[in-house]
Order: C-alpha cells, then structure tokens, then sequence
C-alpha cells in the first residue's frame, strides 16, 4: 500500500488545434516538484466532482497560469472562455478544499485565486504602480520573522517573478509573510487554516533549470507543503 | 458510488520548450456524464500507486504514433509504410505501458480510444500498421459491431464515428478478439476474452469543437482586438478575479447525454470498485 500523500494539481486551460475544442494542460514542473519531494501527483478535471476530489486528495496545489498557449493563438473571445472555464474550476476546488479543511497552496496566480476567493483584491496596474516589471525577473523578498517561509528559507531570500497582478488587499483570515523590494506580497499564510500562497514560481526553483540560479531551494517549499497535508492525513485515519 | 477513473494524458512541449501534459476536456466530461470522477494521470513512475487509487483507466489518443520497437514493425506490403518513418513519442509509450500492465496485473478495467486501443493491442503481442487517418469531426464512418460481443449489445449492428488515428490494427494480440470492422474489414474494435479491457478506433467522446463558434474568422492568429468598454469591463473583473457571466463557463458541462460505451466503461469500473 502506497502511503505518500494524494496532492490534487489544478489544470490551466488551452486549445486543441486540431478541433478547436478545449483542452486541458499542466506544466511537467508542477508534477515534477511534487514526485520528488514525495507526493504522488492526481489531476482533478471536473468542477462538478470537487466535493468527491477534495475527499479522496490530502491537498490541492493551484497553479500558476500558463500564459502564452491560451493568448497567442486564439481570438479575445476563445480566451474569455477558456480563462472564465480556469477560473470556475479553481473557484469549485477551493470551495471543497476549504470544507474539507484539506491543505491549499497557491502558486503566481493561484496565489492571487486563493486571496479573491478569501475577499481580497489584486492590484492590476503592477507595473504602473510599483515601477518595474516582474517578468522573469529575480529579486529579493523580506520575509517575517517567525512564518513559514522565513523558518524555511531565512529573512531574504531571492525568488523568481513571472506576475503582471500581485496582491492588493488581502482576503479575510491572510497574513502577508514576504513582501517585494516594493512592497508587493510574495507569500501569505492563513490565520486558522493550512494554506499557503506565493507569488514567485518554487516549481521553478529546482532542478535543472533553476531559476535565478542564485535563489532559494523550491524543493524546500513542496517537501514542507506536502508533509502538512501527509500529517494532517495521518491525523485523520 | 462513483468509480474514480484515471485518464492518461498526452503531452507536449509548450513554445518556450517546458513539457506539458494534455487532455481534452471532452474526455473527461464524458466520464462525469456516465457517473464517474475523473482524474488525470501525471507521474510516470506512479503506475503503481495510480493502480492501486483508480478502478479504472482510460488511454486517451494522440498525434504521435507508437514506437515501431513495441511491435512486430514489419513494412506494410499493402501500404509500403514504413513505421520507423513516423514521429514517435517512446516516453509516452513506455509511460502508458506501465500503467496499462499495472491495471491488467490488477484485473482492473482499461479503455483504449485510438492510441490507446492500438497500445492495447501491442501489449499482448499483436501489431499495427502506420497507415491510419489523420481525420476530421465531420468524416463519418460506418462501423459494423461482431456478433455476440459487447458492441452488437451497445450499438446493435453499427453506428457511425470519427475514426481518426495514425496507427491501425494489422493482427490482433493474444487473447484479443475484433469487437467492429469499417466496410473494408479493418478492426474498429476490440474486447479480451477473459479481462475488462475494451477499445475503439473511433472517438466516442463529444469530440467537440466547441470553441470554433468564439473564433473570430475560424483562423487562429487573426484576433480581433477588444473593444475599449471590453477590456474595461475584463479590468474590472481581474480585480477580484470574478468570471466573465457574459461567456460560458466551466458549470453545467457535465449536464449532457451519456454515450453508451462511456457507461459501460464505467459500470465496468463500478462493479469492481473499491470505493463502495
């Protein structure tokens, strides 16, 4: 019998161009990062089976979304409904996840679900507002004493950037833990609940195609991540 | 209860070369309309643990044909196809693979669409020719079920589907047996004599090309730019990341009718299921 922890993966929408029908994608990295530090990976893919999901799982990652299959190809409307398909999909996984008071880690734009879903607002005016652009960019992030990321990964670590929106205001129950040389959020924790959000991309931050290669271990964030949902599942039995 | 059912993926890279895992939607609405949950496969080296999860698995079709070195790879005399011509995906192969044993060794049910079916077929020995159709949505085919099998009770004497896959049946493998033909005696379908595997040729999910009608001149690259009150409005929303209540969304879907085989599939699943 396999004990590794169930982690539910969210997917991000894309066209089939063979038919023009809709397809459904997630980045090998996100498997990748969660195999290796030991989860075993299962994709959810109907809104209408959350509730089912959220039963047989031991956590959900929400991803980031992957930006230039949806856009650069189809028409503004194909890509109304496909984001709008992303967007009620991980709206019904969230609202399971959080009945089930199962763990939720969001990445980039996960992150900014989790925080809307909570009550909270994005800034998305990014680059106006803070001056510079965080696209594929490294920086450093200054994190609270005392949370999560910083008994992780100390008080400033660098991290990627790959956002055009970050967190405005913070959703009902979110503490922002690491916040950007402008200020902007990186990462939050819940007051009550086990979930987690980061701006930057750790599923990026590993491996061989580390990115920056001076960052922070991504690894360290998926292990963490994966043994509060594989504690919380023995606690449950 | 619900069987939980696990689809294997196809994948790709994406244009800035990372890897990527792909599934039709339509795959797995078909499943949710038949009564089941469906789940997508991701690590390749879970075979064991997904085995174990699911009561089932489906093998979904794809672009790339099967590794000519998983079967006996002859050239065609009727076609002069050579298979080693073909792109070839041989981590989705060996992916597949694995998990199709591990269903077998488990007796679980397998679906094989396409691909899927043709990987079937390799895996007990039988062999394929590379001479299948590349096809469209609107190419129907008439396929005729065998007497006495699961099809002739689904189907009656036939129906019409898309056939669309590279590969095709040539011999079928050991303990196979040809569920349908097309008009010129091609296998459209098999069974196994003692275990729940199935497949088809043909797609019997609604293929779909449901988002041809949001195409601006039914081309990809000719956008029409959005007009200054859309993308206001689609500001507005991205603040909160509420959905667009002007274009579909992703509720509702699983509301439609159940195709035959997908219910038999999962039935099949269900019977066996260890979610009871």
């Amino acid at each position: 019998m396999d004990k590794r922890p169930v982690i539910m993966i969210g997917w991000s929408s894309c066209l089939d161009d063979q038919f023009y029908s809709h397809g459904m994608m997630l980045l090998r990295a996100y498997e990748l990062a969660v195999t290796v530090n030991g989860g075993v990976p299962l994709i959810p893919l109907d809104g209408s089976c959350a509730d089912d999901y959220a039963e047989l799982a031991d956590g959900l990652i929400l991803p980031g979304a992957q930006r230039e299959t949806v856009v650069s190809a189809v028409s503004s409307q194909m890509k109304r409904v496909m984001s709008n398909r992303r967007e009620t999909f991980h709206e019904d996984l969230l609202k399971a996840f959080l009945k089930a008071e199962k763990p939720v880690m969001g990445i980039c734009e996960g992150c900014q679900k989790i925080n809307c879903f909570l009550g909270g607002t994005l800034n998305v005016d990014l680059e106006k507002t803070c001056g510079v652009t965080h696209w594929n960019s490294g920086h450093e992030i200054t994190c609270e004493n005392g949370s999560l990321i910083e008994r992780l990964w100390g008080g400033t670590p660098v991290v990627n950037s790959f956002h055009n929106f970050a967190i405005e205001k913070p959703g009902e129950g979110i503490k922002i833990t690491a916040v950007s040389p402008q200020g902007n959020a990186e990462a939050f924790e819940h007051e009550r609940l086990p979930i987690y959000g980061f701006q930057f991309h750790p599923e990026r931050m590993r491996g061989d195609e580390k990115l920056p290669a001076d960052g922070a271990d991504g690894d360290v964030i998926f292990k963490v991540f994966i043994r509060i949902c594989s504690e919380r599942k023995v606690t449950a039995r | 209860m619900k069987p939980l059912i696990l689809i294997s993926p196809d994948e790709r890279p994406s244009s800035d070369g990372r890897p990527y895992y792909y599934l039709k939607r339509s795959y797995s609405l078909a499943l949710t309309r038949a009564g089941a949950v469906p789940v997508m496969a991701a690590d390749p080296s879970s075979y064991e643990a997904y085995a174990e999860l699911a009561d089932g698995l489906v093998l979904t079709d794809g672009v790339m044909f099967i590794s000519p070195g998983r079967y006996d790879s002859a050239v065609d005399p009727k076609t002069g196809f050579t298979p080693f011509d073909y792109p070839v995906s041989p981590a989705r192969d060996a992916r597949e693979l694995c998990l199709l044993k591990a269903f077998i060794d488990a007796k679980k049910p397998v679906l094989g669409i396409g691909r899927g079916m043709c990987l079937i077929n390799a895996l007990f020995g039988g062999t394929l020719r590379a001479s299948g159709s590349d096809g469209h949505p609107e190419n129907l085919t008439r396929i005729m079920t065998a007497d006495g099998t699961y099809a002739e009770e689904l189907w009656g004497r036939g129906l019409e589907g898309v056939v669309c896959c590279r590969d095709s049946i040539k011999d079928l493998g050991k303990g196979l047996y040809a569920s349908a033909f097309d008009r010129s005696g091609s296998i459209l379908g098999l069974g196994h004599e003692d275990l729940p595997v199935i497949g088809v040729m043909w797609h019997p999910e609604p293929l779909g090309t449901d988002l041809i009608m949001y195409s601006d001149n039914k081309e990809p690259g000719h956008a029409a730019p959005a007009s200054k009150e859309e993308t206001e409005a689609m500001r507005a929303r991205a603040v909160t990341k509420e959905p667009d209540p002007s274009v579909p969304s992703d509720r509702g879907l699983e509301e439609g009718p159940a195709d035959p085989l997908f219910s038999h599939f999962a039935r099949l699943c269900a019977e066996r299921s260890i979610h009871g």
